[in-house]
């Protein structure tokens, strides 16, 4: 009699947990949504337009191409006539992509939202403007050939 | 009956399962733009100066934000600095953390007499003045440090969050916007400095100042989510 008894409560104990198998099996196998964004984002660039709130600016002379490298180093060319009388035309910097957006070291704390397909790419970044608005500024890039720069 | 007891027993553990989840924030949820609408002091509204009521914070994803605020604006003859920025994190689902820019007090008293060392300038009519900007560098001491928030409330249109810290640390920090009376502006402005400092300290403050840094009291900071 106690065998049958602690055999039903063995059997009611294990009915019990039996949907929490399929809660952890539910929640245990979702998958890590992968975005190969840090891929397609690698090679080299040149500087096609910018835009400011949607209005055409005048390109920015400091990256007018710029080369994003897998190593996580990206090269800017800068052709202000600052840059060209300093001879620092050439300016490294490290990059990452995290949370979505693409983070260039000598932009920080401000970051750029990047949109890229095979041969172009846009990267956005928002900023407080004088009077506490945000200004969207948007440059656009076409890939061109990989170049080796020195 | 027996159908409800198999029911009942089967609904049991799914309900110790959902029911032992604590109610926790998603830091995506703290992402966006922010405008300051309040700021209580142990529960009374704090009354904020044009320049503090401009306060935003843009969050990004990335862990970086950025703080806007007119506080300093009319430095710099009108041009003074609008945008500050730190990082921030949550933790646990249940704190915020922002790291902010703060001031500690450094300045010394003469070993004889108590008063506040001062450094003196001759002015232009040769009379010996307190030289401010040589002062107040040698008060103040800048620094960078965490602030860990509780949240009270973090949703797509509101995020609420308090602050237990002394009073002067709020007051010589900024957190977010501090009140234009507590800073002066460094003029002319030291090579690679910030041209912002807390205020003098002289024999007058020393004491008000030291007490604030003793005082502790609980700060709810309020803001609305903005479209941009």
């Amino acid at each position: 009699m106690k065998i049958t008894n602690e055999r039903n409560l063995f059997q009611v104990i294990l009915f019990a947990f039996f949907p929490l198998l399929f809660i952890f099996l539910g929640t245990s196998c979702q998958k890590d949504t992968v975005d190969d964004m840090s891929v397609k984002i690698v090679g080299t660039w040149h500087q096609t337009s910018k835009t400011i709130d949607g209005n055409s600016a005048t390109k920015d002379s400091t990256r007018l191409l710029m080369q994003i490298n897998a190593n996580q180093i990206c090269i800017l060319c800068d052709s202000s006539s600052a840059a060209i009388k300093a001879k620092s035309i050439i300016n490294r910097s490290g990059w990452s992509y995290t949370g979505g957006l693409l983070n260039i070291a000598i932009d920080l704390p401000a970051s750029w939202t990047p949109v890229v397909d095979s041969n172009s790419l846009s990267i956005r970044r928002l900023d407080f403007n004088q009077a506490g608005g945000i200004t969207k500024t948007t440059l656009t890039f076409e890939r061109v050939a990989n170049l080796v720069i020195n | 009956m027996k159908t409800v007891y198999k029911l009942l027993i089967l609904l049991f553990p799914v309900f110790l399962y959902t029911s032992c989840q604590k109610d926790t924030y998603s830091p995506n949820l703290a992402v966006g733009l922010w405008k300051q609408v309040s700021v209580t002091e142990d529960g009374v509204p704090m009354t904020l100066t044009p320049e503090q009521d401009t306060c935003e914070l843009l969050v990004d994803e990335n862990g970086a934000y950025r703080c806007y605020h007119q506080s300093f604006k009319s430095y710099n003859n009108g041009n003074g600095p609008t945008s500050f920025y730190g990082t921030w994190s949550v933790l646990d689902g249940t704190w915020i953390n922002f790291t902010t820019d703060k001031w500690q007090l450094i300045a010394q008293l003469t070993s004889d007499s108590d008063k506040v060392v001062l450094a003196y300038k001759k002015d232009i009519n040769n009379n010996t003045v307190i030289d401010t900007l040589n002062s107040v560098q040698k008060q103040w001491s800048q620094y960078h440090e965490q602030s860990r928030f509780t949240i009270l409330q973090l949703s797509n249109s509101v995020m609420e969050i308090r602050l237990k810290t002394f009073v002067g640390e709020k007051k010589y920090a900024l957190l977010f916007a501090p009140s234009p009376s507590d800073f002066i502006e460094l003029k002319p402005a030291p090579a690679g400095k910030l041209i912002y400092i807390p205020k003098l300290v002289t024999d007058q403050n020393y004491w008000i100042i030291q007490n604030e840094l003793k005082t502790l009291k609980t700060y709810i900071f309020k803001f609305k989510k903005e479209t941009y």
